[in-house]
């Protein structure tokens, strides 16, 4: 009976070191839209002693998570509208922010993933919360982040802004 | 002997302290303290930190305050009522007044709030301001969001008609 009992553990335990050991090598394309986003959350983010290398190169592993041809349509309080197509002139937006704020932290909060039904394309549903290190307030935006999978990478093709408070 | 009787002694004590005299009932009222926490955060009251000018002088940037969750289970939002307004989820979330309902018109002139085209009185507001919005009609769902503080222009001011699915609750304090 012990032994009977002893079986079933390591039986136990090696199922739930497949599964985990499964779920490592193969995440699901919601994990990986998630490590992707805290990615860029990280990579957006930067501190004020930012050499100049690792600005651009930050900046260019950042504008490596979007298509080459990908539309942003932004649209903060007290930022002002913002559009950009292409992934080079994202990249030279990403630098301009750089170059013009000392640091930055940027978080991605809440979010909320759905990925279609062809399996080839999602929708990340977020709130960005960015805040420039040493100053009192902060800005808050809703996005919709719409990743495409490009090969084996899910790569954002269009950010749009969800607004909470609607205006005419 | 008497220096391990003191010692069991004073153990004794700081047992008694972190585990109470009956283990089993400290530990059943520990599960129990975290599960009603754990309820009452998700569908009672939210305790909330606040940070941002939007609602001065009503209340402070920086200040601790809770969201009742259950306010309008029974009654519609009223005007006036201080809510907490949820974005993708309830990490961040806007505090603002409701001073629009469903199917009204909101406008500002010279800074007065006019409801239906009717001059309504905001006792709440300490600054006196010239915001001009043109009327804008409020949805069947919808209530329009302002913040206290008048004495930024209204163009730098977040505001605004939101769903009542945004909806958290009333502040309490």
């Amino acid at each position: 009976m012990k032994r009977w009992l002893g079986w079933l553990l390591v039986a136990i335990l090696l199922m739930g070191l497949g599964v985990w050991g499964w779920r490592f090598l193969f995440p699901s394309p919601e994990k990986v839209i998630r490590a992707r986003l805290n990615r860029m959350a990280q990579l957006a983010t930067f501190a004020g002693n930012e050499g100049p290398l690792a600005k651009l190169g930050n900046a260019e592993e950042l504008a490596g998570c979007f298509t080459s041809d990908v539309a942003v349509a932004a649209d903060s309080p007290g930022a002002g509208p913002l559009t950009l197509h292409g992934r080079d002139n994202l990249l030279h937006w990403l630098l301009g922010v750089r170059a013009n704020l000392s640091a930055l932290k940027v978080e991605f909060l809440d979010i909320q993933v759905t990925i279609h039904a062809d399996g080839r394309t999602a929708l990340a549903y977020l709130t960005c919360k960015a805040a420039v290190p040493g100053e009192p307030d902060f800005a808050v935006q809703e996005f919709n982040f719409l990743f495409s999978k490009t090969g084996r990478n899910w790569l954002v093709y269009k950010i749009e802004t969800v607004k909470t408070l609607s205006r005419l | 002997m008497g220096t391990e009787r003191d010692s069991s002694t004073s153990w004794g004590w700081l047992r008694v302290v972190l585990i109470g005299r009956k283990p089993r009932f400290t530990v059943v009222r520990i599960v129990v303290l975290v599960t009603v926490v754990f309820w009452l955060r998700a569908e009672v009251i939210l305790p909330i930190r606040m940070q941002g000018v939007s609602m001065l002088p009503t209340y402070p940037t920086w200040g601790i305050n809770f969201v009742n969750r259950l306010a309008y289970r029974n009654s519609p939002p009223q005007r006036g009522d201080v809510v907490a307004i949820r974005t993708s989820g309830e990490s961040i979330m806007y505090l603002k007044r409701i001073i629009g309902l469903p199917g009204e018109t909101v406008a500002f002139h010279e800074g007065r709030l006019l409801i239906n085209g009717q001059a309504w009185p905001e006792p709440y507001i300490k600054n006196p301001c010239h915001w001009e919005m043109p009327e804008e009609r409020v949805g069947l769902d919808e209530y329009f969001v302002v913040g206290d503080n008048r004495s930024m222009a209204i163009e730098d001011h977040y505001h605004g008609r939101m769903p009542r699915a945004r909806l958290v609750g009333r502040i309490m304090l």
